[in-house]
């Protein structure tokens, strides 16, 4: 009898072990998305994407013809935050350069079909495409971005930033 | 009483051990899968002749296709996936391409045996038919979207850089289960 009842408790035991193994999450492939986005934009220089003004990347080509682009050697993610600096500076036709530019790079990157994307600057939204509201899978990728503008008349050097970059991603 | 107590201790130990190896190498219920983040950081943390991927870019045109001139795919197995290896299958192969919008621009095989079933098809064309990864490796196919011959397939990708335009470098993994 009492090895009866051991072999119940035992086998309560094993059940509960059981059911409470982990499952796998599906959030894996959106939070390896979100860290390849980020890892791209900061890791690649604009001059790395275009050879003299003749870039791969439409709007990006476009800003540089237009003699917008002020450093070439910078990554794509530090040329955002320089628009971001300047559109805060007071020139608001910054933001929607900046929307170009994000827009035009994460076309290249991830599938618009399949996620939905959220700039936020310095706490500012600054993007949004799709509706996150009630959304499963919410993956947050955050960056600092600091940098400089240097007046190539005069030499003088203007800091900007620190800024907190976010890129929310959800699946659509 | 002691030899029904054994008995219960026994069937204790059992469950625990079938527990145990639940998820363990000799499962045969167990799915093609791989950690594409460990996937992509071994690719691309070789520092000999088969490096050709930095973090997120890829060596220059001229030189990947000196690369793969003198391609190997069975070094490179040994160099990229021997550790993803999986007791559940057999077999695995692997395609390696390089993708900018719905184009293949470069792609090259990866296999662990010298076999003639290489089971990975670049290309299914009306005219030669069935075109295995690796055939022509600097050729671009237009819409062309790789497939399995095999049990099981998964693709993983990661953005990369490859000379100014940003592309998708990807892996095709077609199992064959043991």
């Amino acid at each position: 009898m009492d090895a009866i009842f051991a072999l119940v408790i035992l086998m309560i035991g094993f059940m509960i072990i059981s059911s409470s193994k982990p499952t796998e999450t599906d959030d894996i492939p959106l939070a390896l998305a979100a860290e390849n986005f980020m890892d791209i934009m900061a890791s690649v220089k604009l001059n790395e994407i275009c050879y003299g003004c003749e870039c791969s990347i439409q709007d990006v080509q476009q800003q540089c013809n237009n003699g917008d682009i002020l450093n070439m050697d910078q990554s794509m993610l530090d040329y955002l935050g320089e628009l971001y600096y300047l559109y805060d500076e007071g020139d608001i036709l910054k933001r929607q350069e900046l929307i170009d530019v994000f827009t035009g790079i994460s076309d290249e990157i991830y599938r618009e079909d399949l996620y939905g994307v959220e700039l936020i600057i310095d706490n500012r939204q600054m993007y949004i495409d799709g509706d996150k509201i009630n959304t499963p899978n919410l993956i947050t990728s955050k960056r600092v971005l600091f940098g400089y503008i240097e007046n190539s008349v005069n030499g003088q050097v203007t800091y900007w930033g620190p800024y907190s970059l976010e890129v929310n991603f959800w699946e659509k | 009483m002691d030899f029904i107590l054994t008995f219960v201790l026994y069937l204790f130990a059992l469950s625990v051990f079938f527990f145990a190896i639940n998820d363990s190498y000799f499962s045969t219920n167990r799915e093609l899968d791989v950690n594409s983040e460990i996937l992509f950081s071994k690719i691309s943390n070789i520092y000999n002749e088969y490096s050709f991927l930095d973090d997120s870019k890829v060596m220059s045109v001229s030189k990947f296709d000196i690369f793969l001139a003198g391609y190997n795919p069975l070094i490179a197995y040994e160099h990229y996936f021997q550790s993803f290896e999986s007791t559940a299958f057999s077999d695995i192969d692997y395609c390696i391409y390089l993708q900018n919008g719905s184009d293949i621009i470069r792609n090259f095989e990866v296999y662990s045996k010298n076999s003639q079933d290489y089971s990975i098809i670049i290309l299914n064309d009306a005219i030669i038919g069935e075109i295995p990864c690796g055939t022509n490796k600097v050729l671009t196919y237009e819409d062309a979207i790789p497939y399995c011959k095999s049990d099981e397939s998964i693709v993983v990708s990661k953005p990369v850089l490859f000379e100014q335009d940003i592309v998708q470098l990807k892996v095709l993994m077609c199992g064959e289960r043991a």
